[in-house]
């Protein structure tokens, strides 16, 4: 590939997700995260967002700056496909950053949000552990590459066995899961240490299929930086992920979020992401 | 005397134990009934009311009459003036937003807040109702904190229940007491003739076709539903009773055939679910709803908080009622001012209703307020919080003491909006009455009702 990880990405995105039931749905109303979030490394171009059926949609941003479509499908369906495409321009991300002693760590009153609670991740339960784990760093950086090691090399990734409810607490004792709770395990140990920290949903830009999911900790001078305790990666992540939303866990920045009125059960049946860089650029 | 003891803000005596001013002939009259003849006189009025199925479902196979306590609460006209000038101002303002939102460019309300509510309904976006009027029928919640003063908690715009309860309580009670009726004057008013006003001036057909569509009778609101049936004379229908025809008119099977409806006064709220595809035949004007589509918006516990700026916004008017005050959790230093008080505070269930998920903090042990902190921490935009009010108690007679006892009473006043744009508030409302110690008032959390007269 003609793409470095060090040099600006500009290219085209598509995200198809596809969920299908097993009787007919009256009413689908739902909240999608599937368009890009700008920050300092990444540039939206344009987007649209589509389903068939066709939807009623209007656009809003969250609390946490999340370009958030809402939608209500109400013509009888028995498969729900939202597609959504779009432009954007990455520039790289890459250390170094001046680290900080955990002594002298100040962060502004607005960022506790990111230390508390969420309905994923109780920093409570892990209290213990994470002291185990960093205890032996002494700075920001030191410590959330330890804990971001930990969850990478400790939990094993597997599929399927674990579910989109299964917290923090629970992807400890299983040792198992996949990136979504890897994210959720360190984030509860980085919370346990007092790190304000989120939850990252993104495309990943150079490998196609489902979403992936990192995390971000804040930094007091440089802001949020990226880590990936599923592919083991603190904030050298270059230029592979397309950032789509963030929260304090998945249940805030979750793809689709949303309700259906109908007979039967739904079941998420395809995901495919697929990332084509300009070659113009 | 009839308490032995005398809150500060009873609405009948005053601390030393009179009465207050449009109490002094009801307490007159019940001591001369004495407590077993007021007892004799309850038992008829109610069983009166479970003659006349005046009841709620506990389940599928039995039926409880609604509890009512018989004591009427008097408003004397002045506060009366006040309150329904302060419903209809509130009335129209939602109604304003409501049409601002869906149709215009409304920036009252952050779109964040409106737009993740669960009731906004995006397919109502442009979308304009008849006579471009969301919340025809409404309720309000107010609370009384002495001398005149009434507060808002709540406004109900979806399917506000309850209006019927009102006028059979009135009614009864002012069959089975008639010393009390005799000593006042209470101001009259016609529901009837007010709904068949509303309904004909939303349809430009001169006869519409009415219906009203129950969830049946299993439903918590059967007999109201029932009852205005036959008050209204109108054909009460189910989901399935409906359908939409080859043109994408609305039909309905009636004892007396099928006829063609043209405005749908429904006590349901999936519409979708009862009705499939009535969304679209109401996207076309087919058909007039009553509430609207999309009204549920309005009566978020969220969205509330932006009422008295509504006011002044649409109507360049300040606020007649005051409001309760209250937190928005999602913003941050609300929501720790709100944890730091949290003792002194009512956190809501934005989404509850019937006083499901109401937590009056005042009341409740430390278990949970450890819970509730931790809820409000995690899903912030789950709740909202209230300061917690010292509102007004009543008389009430306690069956199991056999004695007088003070409960803290509401009032649920019903207001209409129709189509030539007049605003009807209806005198009195529904008085609810607490059960001992709490200040939820519900009728699905164990509250009962209570007769209540306005003086004309």
């Amino acid at each position: 590939m003609g793409i470095s990880l060090t040099e600006t990405f500009v290219g085209s995105y598509e995200y198809t997700t596809v969920y299908r039931y097993s009787d007919e749905v009256l009413v689908n109303d739902d909240e999608l995260r599937v368009v890009p979030l700008e920050d300092l490394h990444t540039i939206r171009g344009s987007y649209e967002v589509m389903t068939t059926p066709p939807a009623s949609q209007v656009e809003f941003e969250d609390d946490f700056g999340n370009t958030v479509i809402r939608v209500r499908v109400t013509s009888p369906h028995k498969e729900l496909e939202v597609v959504s495409r779009g432009t954007f321009k990455l520039l790289p991300w890459a250390g170094p950053y001046t680290d900080v002693s955990i002594d002298s760590l100040e962060y502004p009153e607005h960022s506790s949000l990111f230390v508390s609670p969420s309905p994923m991740v109780r920093p409570d339960l892990l209290q213990e552990k994470a002291l185990e784990i960093a205890r032996s760093s002494s700075t920001l950086l030191g410590r959330v590459r330890q804990v971001n090691n930990w969850v990478h090399e400790n939990i094993l990734y597997e599929k399927g066995v674990t579910s989109i409810n299964t917290d923090a607490k629970q992807v400890l004792d299983q040792g198992r899961g996949v990136c979504q709770d890897k994210v959720h395990l360190a984030l509860g140990f980085l919370r346990a240490l007092s790190i304000p920290c989120r939850y990252v949903s993104c495309i990943l830009t150079r490998q196609d299929g489902d979403t992936h999911a990192y995390l971000e900790f804040l930094h007091p001078m440089a802001g949020w930086l990226p880590a990936d305790p599923t592919k083991g990666i603190l904030i050298d992540a270059g230029t592979s992920y397309l950032k789509l939303a963030v929260g304090r866990d998945y249940t805030e920045a979750s793809p689709i979020k949303g309700s259906f009125l109908s007979k039967g059960v739904g079941k998420l049946s395809k995901v495919y992401a697929h990332v084509t860089p300009d070659k113009a650029y | 005397m009839l308490l032995p003891t005398i809150s500060r803000n009873n609405e009948v005596f005053n601390e030393d134990g009179s009465p207050r001013e449009p109490y002094s002939q009801m307490v007159r009259i019940l001591s001369e009934l004495g407590l077993e003849g007021f007892r004799a006189q309850s038992s008829r009025a109610s069983l009166q009311a479970e003659i006349d199925s005046f009841t709620f479902p506990l389940d599928p196979l039995r039926w409880r009459t609604v509890p009512t306590d018989w004591a009427p609460r008097i408003i004397p006209r002045d506060h009366w003036t006040k309150i329904a000038a302060g419903v209809e101002q509130r009335l129209r303002a939602l109604n304003r937003f409501l049409f601002d939102l869906y149709n215009g460019d409304q920036d009252i309300v952050p779109r964040k807040v409106v737009y993740s509510s669960a009731h906004y309904n995006p397919e109502m976006q442009s979308v304009k109702p008849a006579k471009e009027v969301y919340a025809h029928i409404y309720g309000i919640d107010l609370v009384h904190l002495g001398n005149g003063e009434f507060v808002v908690l709540e406004d109900n715009l979806r399917i506000p229940s309850g209006i019927t309860y009102q006028i059979k309580c009135r009614s009864i009670s002012r069959r089975f007491f008639p010393e009390l009726n005799g000593a006042y004057s209470v101001a009259p008013y016609d529901i009837k003739d007010t709904y068949r006003r509303l309904f004909s001036s939303l349809s430009d057909s001169p006869s519409p076709g009415t219906v009203i569509l129950t969830d049946g009778k299993l439903g918590s609101a059967f007999f109201e539903h029932r009852y205005l049936s036959e008050l209204l004379g109108l054909p009460l229908v189910e989901g399935s009773d409906l359908f939409i025809d080859g043109s994408g008119n609305v039909k309905a099977k009636t004892a007396d055939g099928i006829i063609k409806v043209d405005v749908i006064y429904r006590r349901v709220q999936d519409l979708e679910l009862f009705v499939p595809g009535l969304t679209e035949a109401y996207r076309k004007n087919k058909v007039v709803l009553v509430n609207a589509m999309g009204t549920g918006v309005a009566d978020d516990k969220l969205v509330f908080l932006w009422v008295p700026e509504m006011i002044r916004r649409y109507l360049g008017q300040e606020p007649i009622l005051p409001h309760a005050r209250s937190y928005n959790l999602l913003d941050a230093a609300s929501r720790r001012a709100a944890l730091r008080n949290m003792d002194k505070l009512v956190f809501k269930v934005r989404e509850g209703y019937g006083g499901l998920g109401v937590y009056i903090m005042p009341e409740m042990g430390d278990g949970h307020r450890q819970m509730l902190s931790q809820q409000v921490i995690e899903r912030p935009q789950a709740f909202i919080a209230q300061e917690t009010l010292d509102f007004s108690r009543h008389i009430s007679l306690d069956e199991q003491a056999g004695a007088w006892d003070e409960r803290f009473v509401d009032l649920r006043v019903y207001a209409v909006q129709d189509g030539d744009g007049k605003v009807t508030v209806f005198p009195g409302g529904l008085t609810r009455v607490s059960k001992p110690r709490t200040r939820i008032t519900n009728n699905s959390s164990g509250g009962s009702c209570k007769p209540t007269w306005v003086l004309a």
